[in-house]
């Protein structure tokens, strides 16, 4: 018993003694290698595994007649020397990882301790099982427990056994994701920065080399055979199609091409996952792809909001007629403010041009009218004066709210004169608020009778304060005049409160 | 003996019973809240929230904080708070009657200047005896309010008279938020479509033990007191098991006091906080979502984001603690004894059928329920009744949940923001969950049995509080 012991925690010695060693022998850039095939190919991810599982099935058939670790101080003098193989095996891992003697230990060795936990758990496990017949007196325990429950109680021994197997899960995948997370930080960083440089020299080379150094240089195999590697390449040659111009932007489409990404952005448009098709929209509006712009469309009316979004941008980018926003023409779905507020930002941001807006102001949709206001006013479009004025009567508060707003942009006694004549007492105050200011910034003469009448009138506080503001902007003399005169004292401490804010 | 047996048979039938639902419960909770985690997470990647900075669109947003005492740390905090992302930003500090100088350290500070402003109390609250805003303008968006002391709920509703933008955040003036929260915590009210977006909550973090800068969190580092550490686990399952599901489901009954945004205009309407109960933010959002019921206001979401968005210094010391539990089980039964009409009402739907009677039960009850059993135990053991093998089984299965929940909460963590970085941190959480049960949790059954007794005491009270600031604490 003692001597298969001796020989399993033998093996395993040797074997974490030869992987620290190698690590420490091999280069820098293999070990990198190494880990991206372990990150990025299925084949060698089924070899891994595979190698793992006969490891793993060999150091388990070696070690049927011996004792686990921990059991190994209780039991007796005759396994001491064993645990102490055990322990520095374990020090000695550890001590390599904190000192970081390599720099790809500090991933490795993460990878190599837990493997070196495991492995020496599941023989723990095996030999708890065997030695003290652990799943027998298990089973005994569990058949007495069921037999002394009653009814519905019985269910409790299941109930331990799989929330305990639950929790072993989160365990080992709390661990793995750590240990994971790293790895995968690290080996982008480091495909990230390598790639950096072949992008730079792959676009201001010559188109002749350029497709020379694609077709012979492995390195590009790689891109196309390595989903992983093929994704950040993809990161970053869109990154560096942002931020170059003209001539610049043929050649990275030309690698793209040659690369074949461009199948992966098909892939992602096409998936029937969303996030991927989100992916992949962003892909074809960087690269002004236009091949599936009626597929695109299609999108931008979809239920998923993150994707009507981006479909929506994405149109943006592509669209190349006068009538950007056409496809919200038959839309149902409510624009949200957010929808709206990337749309704006897009094209103010490029300063692209929107075209027209009729169309979005016929809209049946509240939402899509209310849009073409906010880009009436993003974009000072003064063309549409008459359609804003006819707004100020619609049925949903906010787009009559916004065409209040807008008017402020028409600066003309007619103008003025309409905004007054909508001022109703049984307007809602929000709305009354926006008339008044809009007074306050278009009035004229005939506005100030019209203010100093409402301002005695007015008993909402708020309301107050916006029609002395707005006179005090158009006639700061009959603004002081009128509070002044009030008897109450309210409209002076008014008028304090403007001044001061 | 029959009777007895049969009696004895039942009780132990009811817990059980009892307890089976609270687990399962918390199963279908765990599973909400990862659906919810999933779909954030993805839809988050996307999502580029500086363009809300620059739109005409985006709505304006006032910060009312209130301070009481705070002079100590009130100059960092609001520091903290001006260096938040958003364009459309008032800030409203409401100094609640301080017997401490934190007026004075406000306008040394902040070249504060007292302004006369004219204040339509559409809620009441205690009178405001002055207003100041400053002259430089780098600080042009800073309002302070000096009031009289009237309470938090006092203090928020006077704030929420000077505001004057359409949404409202209220915070607890010594947290520390990250600089891109408004712009967060705005986004559900922009992606509104044909529900109302009442509320948005978020989650709160333990800043014991993180290293902290001026009003910014520099590393985030696991508290190294057991208190505060058995907090976090707490906060974390509260936050991303619980809040995270019930928003999910739109079943959402608390958002907290220590951040949350609101429509002020509902807020408003409803009448503001409620002064006379210490669970003021629970309180709150109970009247909304029954305001909108109640007036038939159709479709309306109470909204959550998991982002980490606000970290605070949690109670280390038991004293302090228990204070803030005993609270907090005030605040509870106040909110659910004001609006026990809902109990079980088809008429509030979700919030009627599920969300009130999960309070009912699983939040204030279920103390009485371990308290009960414990006596019920004790009874047993002495008669001699105690089927020790049931009696362990049971116990090996309450033990394995409880650590399976904390470790699902440790897991979701992990795999969405990562917050504790550093492995030793995790294992730290691992270590604590599996004490937890025998140290904590006790504790926490403990004050809130104390919490009830106050309640019914009359104790009405938010009890002191200290600060001791985090001002450029480096942990080692």
């Amino acid at each position: 018993m003692v001597n298969s012991l001796n020989t399993y925690l033998t093996i395993i010695l040797i074997v974490t003694v030869l992987i620290i060693s190698l690590q420490v022998l091999l280069s820098t850039k293999l070990v990198s290698k190494a880990a991206i095939l372990y990150k990025t190919t299925g084949w060698f991810k089924s070899v891994f595994w595979l190698l793992l599982l006969l490891i793993l099935g060999f150091v388990l058939f070696q070690v049927g007649g011996g004792k686990l670790i921990v059991f190994l101080l209780i039991l007796g003098p005759e396994y001491k020397h064993l645990t102490v193989v055990a322990i520095l095996t374990f020090l000695l891992l550890v001590y390599v990882r904190k000192r970081s003697l390599y720099e790809h230990l500090e991933i490795f060795g993460s990878v190599l301790l837990i493997c070196w936990a495991g492995v020496f758990g599941i023989i723990t496990f095996i030999h708890f099982v065997i030695h003290f017949q652990l799943l027998q007196a298990g089973i005994g325990l569990f058949i007495r427990v069921n037999n002394i429950m009653w009814g519905g109680y019985k269910v409790i021994p299941y109930l331990i056994i799989l929330t305990t197997l639950v929790d072993i899960y989160l365990l080992i995948d709390i661990a793995v994701r750590k240990v994971r997370r790293i790895l995968i930080d690290y080996l982008e960083k480091k495909i990230r920065i390598s790639y950096q440089g072949k992008i730079i020299e792959l676009i201001y080379d010559d188109i002749a080399d350029n497709v020379l150094m694609i077709k012979e240089q492995g390195y590009f195999k790689r891109v196309k055979r390595l989903f992983f590697t093929r994704q950040i390449f993809t990161e970053e040659l869109l990154r560096m199609h942002e931020v170059v111009l003209g001539q610049l932007h043929d050649r990275i489409n030309f690698v793209f091409n040659m690369l074949l990404l461009s199948n992966d952005s098909y892939n992602y448009l096409h998936h029937r996952r969303w996030y991927y098709k989100v992916n992949g929209l962003r892909i074809y509006a960087q690269l002004g792809n236009r091949k599936d712009i009626s597929y695109i469309r299609k999108l931008a009316n979809t239920g998923n909001s993150v994707l009507r979004s981006e479909a929506q941008l994405a149109l943006a980018r592509l669209s190349e007629d006068e009538n950007p926003f056409g496809y919200l023409k038959d839309t149902r779905k409510k624009l949200t403010d957010w929808e709206q507020i990337n749309l704006i930002h897009y094209y103010t941001h490029h300063q692209k041009p929107v075209g027209d807006l009729s169309e979005l102001l016929l809209s049946e949709n509240d939402s899509v009218v209310l849009f073409g206001l906010n880009c009436i006013r993003a974009f000072n479009k003064f063309d549409y004066r008459d359609k804003i004025i006819e707004f100020t009567k619609h049925r949903d508060l906010r787009v009559k709210n916004t065409a209040i707003e807008l008017l402020e942009m028409f600066d003309e006694p007619e103008v003025a004169n309409f905004v007054m004549s909508c001022y109703d007492d049984n307007l809602p105050v929000s709305t009354r608020m926006r008339i008044v200011r809009t007074l306050g910034k278009i009035g004229n003469e005939e506005t100030i009778d019209f203010l100093k009448q409402q301002i005695v009138l007015e008993s909402t506080l708020d309301i107050s304060i916006e029609l002395l503001r707005a006179l005090n902007s158009i006639a700061p003399q009959a603004a002081l005049d009128i509070a002044n005169s009030d008897s109450t004292n309210r409209l002076q401490r008014i008028f304090d409160h403007i001044i001061d804010n | 003996m029959e009777i007895l047996k049969f009696i004895f048979r039942f009780v132990d039938s009811i817990i059980f019973v009892f307890g089976i639902v609270i687990m399962l419960s918390y199963i279908v909770l765990a599973i909400f809240s990862a659906i919810a985690l999933y779909y954030y997470m993805h839809k988050n990647k996307f999502i580029d929230y500086t363009t809300i900075l620059s739109s005409s669109i985006a709505p304006s947003v006032t910060i009312l904080a209130p301070a009481y005492n705070e002079g100590v740390t009130v100059v960092d905090n609001v520091r903290s708070l001006m260096s938040l992302h958003y364009v459309n930003l008032e800030i409203i500090i409401i100094n609640d009657g301080s017997k401490d100088d934190t007026l004075e350290k406000l306008i040394e500070s902040y070249q504060l200047k007292q302004v006369r402003f004219e204040i339509d109390y559409k809620i009441p609250c205690n009178r405001v005896r002055g207003v100041y805003r400053s002259e430089n303008q780098a600080f042009q968006k800073l309002i302070v309010v000096d009031k009289e002391n009237g309470g938090k709920a006092d203090a928020l509703n006077a704030g929420i008279n000077i505001a004057s933008n359409e949404l409202i955040t209220s915070i607890d003036v010594d947290c520390i938020l990250e600089s891109d929260a408004i712009l967060k915590m705005v986004k559900p009210f922009v992606e509104e479509t044909d529900k109302k977006v009442i509320a948005s909550g978020g989650v709160i973090r333990v800043a014991n033990n993180c290293d902290v800068g001026i009003g910014k969190i520099n590393k985030v580092r696991f508290p190294n007191k057991l208190l505060a550490g058995f907090q976090v686990l707490e906060y974390s399952r509260a936050f991303i098991l619980g809040r995270m599901a019930w928003s999910r489901i739109n079943g959402l009954m608390l958002i907290s006091g220590a951040f949350g945004m609101f429509d002020k205009d509902l807020v408003i309407k409803v009448g503001g906080y409620d002064k006379s109960t210490v669970g003021e933010d629970m309180e709150l959002v109970v009247r909304m979502r029954r305001y909108m019921h109640d007036m038939k206001q159709g479709g309306y979401i109470v909204s959550f984001i998991p982002d980490p968005l606000c970290w605070t210094e949690v109670p280390d010391t038991l004293k302090v603690l228990g204070r803030q539990r005993d609270r907090w089980t005030r605040g509870t039964m106040d909110t659910l004894f004001m609006h026990k009409v809902m109990f079980f009402n088809p008429k509030y739907n979700l919030l009627g059928m599920l969300s009130y009677p999960y309070w009912f039960f699983f939040e204030w009850l279920a103390p009485y329920v371990e308290l009960f059993g414990l006596i019920y135990f004790g009874i047993l053991v002495y008669l001699g009744l105690v089927n020790w093998l049931f009696f362990g089984t049971l116990l090996t299965l309450v033990y394995a949940f409880a650590f399976m929940l904390t470790l699902f909460s440790v897991y979701f963590e992990e795999s969405t923001f990562n917050t504790y970085k550093r492995k030793v941190d995790i294992l730290k959480m691992i270590g604590l969950a599996l004490l937890e049960p025998f140290i904590y949790h006790p504790m926490v059954v403990y004050w809130a049995i104390k919490g009830n007794i106050s309640y019914f005491k009359g104790e009405k009270g938010w009890g002191k509080i200290e600060r001791t600031g985090f001002s450029t604490r480096k942990s080692k």
